[in-house]
């Protein structure tokens, strides 16, 4: 298992799966879109990473049944999807904080 | 480039291949027939990003099989967790360089075979001593390089550390 928190890739990655299954060219091409152009994964990256997520269990990988060749595609595990919610959580008490410290400095 | 991107996922290891090799390359050509209706400046930039990210890939696969998955996830883990910025692991150069030295000794030692087999004749010689012409000329500079890279980096550690740099922002009238 990762130790949180995430770098933007993999975060990237993993949200990009928590909306729905994906074939790799599809995650690379959602992760572009979600970072705005600013991440753009190679297929070296974006490899080494699925199969370290496959390892830990964050991902279970699956063939597409409406594929023609048996395209591999990839999913979010129930364990990785409380993984990244514990992150997100992170994420969100890190950014309240943030706004409050910020604010009081401003006031 | 194809050919290339074939050739670089050579460098992994064989049942890395074998498990992603194909899916890879497919994934590959999407993504190339996609960046040539970018432009050429965007076709570039995916061609360098996949050369770097397929060389990175397979110095961290052939890591992982010399240490260990638990060594190897214990060292590579920062990969994974958030940093303040990106970094450039050092060892990546340098074990890309051994690499590279590798595969020169061994392109010079199939030419020094292939040189000392004598054609047509169907008993095998004796293998002349492979001559290290090339790499040895090749080692010496690479060695310099990184001696004088090495001096510049403790002497900016050393400039750094004593503070030399907050001096101008240093207001004495105060």
């Amino acid at each position: 298992m990762h130790a949180l928190p995430l770098t933007e890739t993999v975060l990237l990655i993993l949200l990009s799966l928590a909306e729905q299954p994906r074939h790799g060219y599809s995650i690379m091409q959602d992760v572009e879109r979600m970072s705005s152009g600013r991440v753009k994964l190679s297929t070296g990256t974006l490899y080494g990473a699925l199969r370290r997520l496959l390892e830990d269990g964050w991902i279970e990988q699956f063939e597409e049944d409406e594929s023609p060749r048996g395209r591999r595609a990839y999913r979010l595990s129930r364990g990785g999807r409380k993984n990244l919610l514990l992150e997100v959580d992170r994420m969100k008490h890190l950014t309240q904080l943030a706004g409050l410290r910020i604010s009081r400095k401003e006031a | 480039m194809l050919a290339l991107y074939r050739a670089l996922l050579r460098l992994y290891p064989a049942a890395y291949r074998h498990q992603a090799g194909e899916e890879m390359i497919s994934v590959f050509r999407q993504a190339q027939a996609a960046g040539r209706n970018r432009g050429r400046g965007a076709y570039l930039g995916l061609c360098w990003r996949e050369v770097i990210g397929l060389m990175a890939g397979a110095v961290d696969e052939r890591l992982r099989i010399l240490m260990g998955p638990d060594k190897f996830a214990s060292l590579s883990s920062r990969r994974f967790a958030m940093q303040p910025g990106f970094r450039f692991p050092k060892s990546t150069a340098v074990l890309m360089t051994i690499i590279l030295a590798g595969v020169v000794t061994a392109i010079e030692q199939a030419m020094s075979i292939a040189t000392s087999w004598p054609h047509g004749k169907a008993q095998m010689p004796p293998i002349q001593p492979v001559r290290f012409a090339l790499f040895r000329p090749f080692l010496i500079p690479l060695g310099l390089v990184y001696g004088v890279a090495a001096l510049v980096w403790v002497v900016m550690f050393l400039m750094r550390r004593s503070g030399w740099h907050r001096l101008s922002a240093l207001d004495i009238t105060r």
